[in-house]
């Protein structure tokens, strides 16, 4: 063994010792995020102009490989997400904003989602920019207003697929929590349509040439005009601030200091792989986001461009093995080498026919929440735990049906038929993707000590099962373990839910009324109740750890691991 | 002590949006400046306060520290190296000089090309197609073991139909004879084939899955000491004077051809389904000086048969008879057998004779598509039996050879974009690999 070899060995154990005492600290007195402290003023960083193609190919040749070959795979030790807070949640930043998780929107609030305005205003559109290669053609334009925006237009056939999946998906991403542009339906005659005269056109060759009108027209041929002559089109409102290039799912942005944790470890990205497999967005990925440097000078982290979500595949309707294999898929690909072809997917025997022109296809009975992927590995989704699961799957759990509706019909998609069957298809796949993830842990969350005087004392808490999930009171109970080493007591019991209407629940636990004479507890020393969530006879994977901390007069909850 | 950082934070926040409108540009850089210079401070402060940015190092990290060492030379050579230079071609930037003129040729009607044969044991050839003055169109090609082909013609398609004239002279600089008949040993020998070659051509589909072609043609050959021959020995060595017809003088042929296809074939997918049927029949009449009359006739079937969406039995199989109508016919058009198109176990034109009869049969499957549908890989398992002789009654039962192995296809639905290939025979391994690019 050389010394540089011995040296990386000893300080790794060091370091591995280090780690193991600090992710051993009782959550409380492990360090929090803090809110906002990424939105930091901070010198502006240069734009990153991305050559996707060599990164796909790192991606699809290496990725799925390393990760699952990779000794981490092999254990299944993936780590605990980094930003996360005393209460298993993140703070706000300039990825993340709590919005219907935290507080229930109203329908209207969804389906206005972040928009400002009414898209782009009467007037004439000013093409800045257009390209009118490739398989899905588009425009900058530039309104009355002096608005920018990128329009891009639906494939021939299948009017309001791509545009319509992109403007619901912008509303239900926004719900979540996610930034995202202000995206419109928009409608407009081309008789609007000016050129700019510093407009350029990069064909093919990626030559630029200056932009005619009639270029820009000859890109409408290859979608389909409305019954009245005008054209439909999504329209992406530019983000405030210049932008500054994609973000990635995995390391840290080196000219952005604010820019702590890295991606990978990220809790908001890791769960955002249960809210891609709702709308099944099965481009997620670094293409499809941007960094702006927005006021007072931070970057603001955008998820863009919807175009590949739902039941568009953007230039047609998805097809059934999107959403269940990589695009190139090392395992499937190598089992079907090996089995001289009989390895088989599930997918391969679906006979699937677009469900409706404007929704394209979308399964829901077929929909397996464990088994959904995007095109591409993504690191972030790799290293997603059941708690980062959970975490995404609560702001999935949170949309109401009505919500759900209020957010398809933001798609204006013009047959009710068809937005209904859009919006059932999405009630199921949440109500799967509910019940899939939140069977993994044990779903309370905002517990409480509620000291009741001559009564056993209760821990209040929202059984989010009952509130999201397909379950009832009647089926569940609560296994519950107390411990205080402080003062040598601990105590075991079960409650059935003592409401049987609400989802607001808990369990009696007598020795919570505590010692009046005793003194507050010592940093590091906490009380704890482990609740183990059991529906049907079946208990969850995980339990939920509240954590407890004695004031001198009554236990106050200061912290909640899942 | 994080609460007055949050305070501060919204102080710098509050201080950023609050800024009084007339500041010049100037002042306003000062002051974001000095925000940037306070906010630094903050986060200085915030590293004692909030979670690592990344995760400490654990006995997972420790033990699988030496599989990383052992994967990254391979990672390196297989991912990351091919992964950056396919990107430094393929991003998205002002092009280059170089590209510039590539593309200026290319718009001009000239279009270079490379490829990885583009003949006989040629090796890796470049070529250039000039279609400028369409329908006229010149090709030339040159490989690294000093073949060449040239060629200029005319062409004309309407829909399946066409019709055209070329002019060839092709150099086959290292072409590799093994002897006559099924029992040759694998001791090769060497020479170089220059033809001079005009043809007029035509196709015309009859309807349906028929279609005929024809052509009358002109070649003029002389078969001479190879190029670069180092150790090798050459087939002026091998054979006396007389020995071998074809070695000798020029051979200049009159070529007449007629052809019929039955094309039952379609694609589903990516897939070719069906039954395909090819007769043809060539006579060459010796012309001038060259006491050689001989017809040629060639059967060739294809079947594909379904297995399921992604797997298909495709069976085939071609005989050619030659026949000598006045003198002999030359070596080098003599049936053969070997190569991927017959036996994959054996090089090309392995085995000569007169008449050939060769059977394949390939398992493909399909074994990843891209998610537009643009291309495909496909697997195949390979067995062939293949024999020459001198009249195909005569053909006896240890006259076959016995090929086997397996490859890949990678192709869009139009055309096979590359191909590589392991095949075994009774004599040896063979590996193959032929791809070819050519805007």
């Amino acid at each position: 063994m050389t010394g540089d070899t011995r040296r990386i060995v000893i300080l790794g154990l060091l370091a591995c010792a280090t780690g193991a005492c600090a992710a051993g600290a009782p959550v409380p007195d492990r360090p929090s995020p803090i809110a906002w402290a990424d939105t930091l003023p901070i010198t502006e960083p240069p734009s990153r102009d991305v050559n996707e193609v060599p990164l796909i190919i790192r991606t699809a040749l290496s990725g799925e490989v390393s990760d699952v070959l990779g000794f981490r795979a092999i254990t299944g030790k993936h780590r605990e997400a980094l930003n996360v807070d005393h209460f298993d949640d993140v703070p706000n930043s300039a990825w993340f904003v709590h919005r219907n998780g935290r507080q229930r929107m109203t329908p209207d609030e969804v389906f206005r989602g972040p928009v400002t305005s009414g898209g782009p205003v009467a007037g004439p559109l000013t093409i800045v920019a257009a390209k009118v290669q490739g398989i899905s053609p588009g425009y900058t334009v530039r309104d009355a207003a002096g608005d920018r925006y990128v329009v891009k237009f639906d494939p021939k056939g299948f009017l309001y697929l791509s545009s319509g999946a992109g403007v619901i998906s912008n509303r239900l991403l926004h719900a979540a929590g996610f930034n995202v542009p202000e995206d419109y339906i928009f409608e407009f005659s081309t008789d609007r349509l000016e050129v700019d005269r510093d407009a350029t056109v990069t064909g093919e060759d990626f030559i630029e040439r200056p932009l005619t009108l009639q270029v820009a027209r000859d890109a409408l041929d290859r979608t389909d005009p409305l019954a009245d002559g005008r054209y439909v089109a999504v329209a992406s409102k530019f983000v405030p601030g210049p932008p500054k290039g994609p973000f990635f799912f995995e390391g840290v942005r080196k000219d952005d200091p604010n820019d702590h944790y890295q991606h990978e470890g990220r809790r908001e990205l890791r769960g955002l792989y249960v809210v891609s497999s709702w709308i099944n967005h099965v481009d997620m990925r670094f293409m499809n986001t941007m960094d702006a440097y927005v006021q007072p000078g931070f970057l603001r982290h955008y998820l863009i461009d919807f175009a590949a979500t739902l039941g568009s595949g953007t230039i047609r309707p998805h097809e059934p093995h999107e959403g269940l294999e990589y695009n190139f898929d090392w395992w499937d690909t190598m089992g079907r080498l090996f089995s001289l072809g009989f390895h088989r997917a599930g997918w391969e025997d679906v006979d699937f026919e677009p469900i409706h022109p404007t929704v394209g296809w979308l399964s829901a009975e077929d929909f397996d929440p464990s088994q959904w992927k995007p095109n591409w590995p993504n690191k972030a989704f790799t290293s997603m735990t059941d708690r980062d699961a959970y975490w995404g799957a609560k702001l999935v759990g949170a949309f109401e049906d009505e919500q759900i509706v209020a957010a398809v019909a933001a798609g204006g998609l013009p047959d009710a038929w068809a937005a209904d069957t859009l919006a059932t298809i999405l009630m199921t796949r949440r109500d799967k993707i509910v019940r899939h993830y939140y069977a993994k842990v044990s779903p309370i969350e905002n517990p409480k000590v509620a000291m009741v005087r001559d009564a056993p004392t209760m821990l209040h808490f929202d059984d989010y099962g009952l509130r999201d999930g397909p379950w009832v009171p009647s089926e569940t109970r609560y296994h519950w373990r107390f411990e205080d080493q402080a003062i040598g007591v601990s105590a075991t019991g079960v409650n059935g839910p003592p409401f049987q209407d609400e989802n607001r629940q808990g369990v009696f636990i007598r020795e919570l009324e505590g010692r009046s004479f005793r003194p507050p507890s010592a940093a590091g020393s906490y009380a704890r109740v482990e609740i183990v969530v059991e529906r049907n006879g079946n208990a969850a994977q995980r339990p939920a750890t509240v954590y407890l901390r004695w004031s001198g007069e009554v236990y106050e909850v200061v912290g909640l691991e899942h | 002590m994080t609460r007055s950082l949050r305070c501060a934070t919204v102080v710098i926040l509050l201080g950023g949006a609050l800024q009084p409108a007339a500041v010049t540009a100037q002042e306003a850089d000062r002051q974001h400046a000095n925000a940037v210079a306070r906010a630094d401070s903050i986060r200085s402060a915030y590293a004692s306060l909030r979670p690592a940015g990344d995760h400490a190092t654990d006995w997972v990290d420790v033990v699988g520290f030496p599989l990383k060492i052992i994967g990254f030379p391979i990672d390196l050579l297989l991912v990351r190296l091919p992964a950056f230079a396919i990107g430094q071609f393929t991003v998205p930037r002002a092009p280059s000089f170089f590209v510039r003129a590539f593309r200026a040729v290319g718009e001009a009607g000239v279009h270079p090309g490379i490829r990885t044969s583009i003949g006989p044991q040629s090796g890796l050839g470049t070529g250039i197609r000039i279609d400028r003055f369409d329908p006229v169109v010149l090709d030339a090609a040159f490989a690294l073991r000093g073949s060449q082909r040239h060629r200029v013609g005319v062409r004309f398609e309407e829909g399946r139909a066409y019709g055209g004239a070329e002019v060839r002279w092709q150099r086959d600089a290292q072409a590799k004879f093994y002897g006559v008949g099924s029992r040759t040993p694998d001791d090769e020998v060497l020479f170089r084939r220059e033809v001079i070659d005009a043809a007029a051509s035509a196709g015309l589909p009859l309807g349906g899955p028929f279609a005929l072609d024809a052509e009358v043609g002109y070649e003029d050959n002389f078969v001479r000491e190879p190029l670069r021959l180092g150790d090798d020995v050459s087939i002026f060595e091998a054979f006396g004077p007389g020995e071998l017809f074809g070695t000798e003088g020029r051979q200049r042929y009159l070529r007449l051809r007629a052809g019929v296809d039955i094309d039952l074939t379609h694609q589903a997918g990516f897939q070719r389904r069906g039954v395909a049927l090819r007769m043809t029949g060539t006579a060459f009449r010796g012309v001038r000086d060259t006491p050689s009359d001989f017809h040629r006739l060639t059967f060739a079937g294809q079947g594909h048969l379904p297995i399921n969406r992604r797997q298909v039995l495709s069976i085939g199989a071609q005989t050619r008879l030659t026949r000598a109508d006045a003198g002999e016919v030359p070596f080098y058009h003599l049936a053969a057998l070997g190569g991927r198109r017959s036996a994959i176990g054996f090089p090309s034109n392995r085995f000569r004779d007169l008449d050939m009869v060769a059977l394949t049969a390939e398992w493909r499957y399909e074994i990843w598509r891209d998610i537009h549908k643009t291309a495909r890989l496909e697997t195949f398992l390979y067995f062939g039996e293949g024999a020459v002789g001198h009249r195909l009654e005569d053909i006896a039962s240890s006259d076959w050879h016995q090929s086997y192995g397996f490859g890949f296809r990678m192709a869009n639905v139009e055309d096979l974009l590359g191909l590589m290939y392991f095949g075994f025979s009774e004599e040896s391994f063979h590996f193959g690999f032929s791809a070819g690019w050519q805007p």
